[in-house]
């Protein structure tokens, strides 16, 4: 899976989502236009932001990226593999090789189960032969800063930052080309939080992964961003490299939300 | 005023006693048969109308501290020692009938997430006229005026139509600035603020806050910040307290903590924010964990993730003076 040759640009083309709430049999259902038709590309080997606040549509975004939503409209591609469009059909999130973390690593592991096992759940639902699956799950742990002996161990023995490689770890071990990471530091210590990008920074140097990071804060993305778009009210109001975005926002909305943000300097 | 020329205000007039006075406070709490010591031995000040800002990271005993403070839980779950005064009466002598007149009304809390704290079933002008009712002799008509009039203060730009809805019609940024409302609607003397604006977005965090600073210099009000945000801290606070597993590592005014922290764990958490990297150089973050409270003892808690740490560190560690009003818990202090 991870040919290195062949171009691995992801390319979202208009991608647009609409949640339809009934409001019961007397009343008109609501509509909420999460996304208006927004379109990026996303380099092999590059750590793109995405920020916005509640509301913005970003993690809608993040969700129908991996398949765990579906989107109205649009078209999405990894090189010349079509992941979704309106001329092909819909591809398995398991077969996209894009994975995801998620907020909040007290949530988003099973207390029942070991590291190891959760770590092996991908592999294991892909039919992966059991010595392979503990000879990746072993690799990856070690990739991410734990021990492999710490796959005995349940999640519940770890803190915050230590669950949180846990869940990069269970995402990197399906050997993804895309990383989805929505507000993946964002419910860390700072002092914890900084390893945590710095291991990011790390992964893509020595595997070239290309990560797209979600978050609303401005600061994480100055550090670890190589591209920035910003989205508000579903539409993407402005996207360039990150100094350039950050020193120069041109549209009103960016300017605003980059003058709120509080700085040590 | 700005944050910037608030910190060189002038100093309270020599006679009345500080707000807030901490010496040597010590919280407990009970697990089980064990008594877990969860702050130590934390001393500090804030005066009349000071923004005061304790820092931490999870688990540093901030939140406990306030709590405290407002004797939020019993004695039995959670021990004082020490003293702890407000405007010189020792809070721990107060009987719980008096502490309820205490609370809501001279000090009067907010917390992270104003949904909880607010009653889904009332309207919100109605949740302030309970806390007017308990606190005040106001009659009907006069609390009406005094919702509106706080309603307004809070920027609402109609604030009969505010008091008239519920918590569920309003945005996180509306609920807390509603529950700042309630919070000043019977002229407290302090203001605690847990986290006040975490759960919200930056440009509404900038609007709670700029409202929180302006009311406090129109009232002479004094705020205790509980926060994790150092960058937030260093734009709005005179001093700060920067707490670590239970011990105040270093206290003084926001332009000598944060400006030249004497503690390396001041400097070290400092270092930890995000910002931009020049020419792709990294920030170290800090390794290892915080020590959870069964693991502490009589030396400095830092010390297995300090840098300059040596064996002197493992002794117990008086606080120093660096100048009047600015000390640390160090032996081997950076500036």
């Amino acid at each position: 899976m991870s040919a290195l040759a062949v171009d691995r640009t992801l390319t979202a083309r208009d991608i647009r989502k609409t949640f339809v709430r009934s409001n019961g049999w007397f009343s008109r259902a609501s509509e909420t236009r999460a996304l208006k038709g927004v379109s990026f590309d996303v380099e092999p080997g590059e750590i793109f932001g995405i920020v916005g606040e509640s509301g913005c549509g970003k993690s809608t975004l993040a969700r129908i990226l991996v398949g765990l939503e579906q989107a109205d409209g649009g078209s999405l591609a990894v090189g010349d593999r079509t992941l979704f469009g309106p001329d092909s059909p819909e591809l398995p999130p398991v077969r996209r090789g894009i994975q995801m973390v998620f907020q909040d690593p007290y949530s988003s592991l099973n207390p029942r189960m070991k590291v190891g096992d959760i770590v092996a759940e991908g592999l294991a639902i892909a039919d992966v032969p059991r010595d392979e699956r503990e000879r990746r799950v072993a690799e990856t742990l070690s990739l991410v800063g734990l021990s492999p002996a710490d796959s005995q161990k349940h999640a519940f023995q770890f803190s915050g930052g230590q669950r949180q490689r846990i869940c990069i770890a269970r995402a990197l071990v399906m050997e993804p080309q895309i990383l989805v990471a929505d507000e993946a530091v964002s419910a860390l210590d700072v002092s914890v939080q900084m390893q945590i990008l710095n291991m990011i920074l790390d992964l893509r140097d020595r595997i070239g992964l290309s990560i797209i990071f979600i978050t609303h804060d401005i600061s994480v993305v100055e550090y670890i961003c190589d591209r920035v778009m910003v989205m508000y009210d579903g539409q993407v109001v402005e996207h360039g490299p990150t100094q350039t975005v950050l020193d120069h926002p041109s549209d009103a909305y960016t300017q605003r939300l980059i003058a709120s943000v509080p700085r040590l300097e | 005023m700005t944050p910037q020329t608030a910190s060189a205000g002038p100093a309270p007039a020599a006679a009345e006693p500080p707000v807030i006075s901490a010496r040597n406070l010590s919280l407990f709490v009970r697990d089980g048969r064990k008594r877990i010591r969860i702050v130590s031995d934390v001393s500090f000040d804030i005066a009349r109308g000071e923004f005061f800002a304790l820092v931490g990271e999870s688990g540093s005993g901030k939140t406990m501290i306030a709590r405290a403070i407002m004797r939020l839980l019993p004695q039995r779950m959670l021990e004082i020692e020490g003293e702890l005064s407000f405007s010189g009466t020792r809070l721990t002598d107060l009987s719980e009938a008096r502490m309820r007149t205490l609370r809501g009304g001279a000090i009067s809390m907010i917390f992270q997430e104003p949904m909880t704290s607010l009653d889904p079933l009332m309207p919100i002008g109605r949740q302030i006229e309970e806390t007017m009712e308990v606190h005040s002799d106001l009659g009907h008509r006069a609390r009406m005026e005094r919702i509106e009039q706080l309603l307004s203060d809070v920027r609402f730009a109609d604030p009969a139509k505010i008091a008239r809805m519920y918590p569920n019609e309003l945005s996180g940024g509306m609920r807390q600035r509603a529950m700042i409302a309630m919070a000043l609607a019977n002229n407290p003397r302090l203001l605690i603020a847990d986290e006040p604006t975490t759960a919200l977005d930056v440009t509404i965090q900038r609007e709670v806050m700029e409202i929180i600073q302006r009311l406090r210099e129109r009232h002479d009000l004094s705020v205790l910040f509980i926060s994790h945000d150092l960058s937030l801290v260093h734009q709005y606070a005179d001093r700060v307290g920067v707490l670590y597993a239970g011990v105040l590592m270093e206290c003084g005014g926001e332009a000598d903590v944060i400006g030249r922290s004497a503690h390396p764990y001041t400097a070290a958490l400092l270092n930890c924010a995000p910002r931009r990297r020049v020419n792709g150089a990294r920030r170290q973050g800090i390794p290892g964990t915080v020590p959870s409270p069964l693991e502490w003892d009589d030396g400095c808690r830092f010390r297995d993730r300090c840098q300059f740490a040596d064996a002197k560190c493992a002794a117990a560690i008086p606080v120093s003076d660096r100048a009047p009003g600015w000390s640390a818990r160090c032996v081997r202090p950076l500036s």
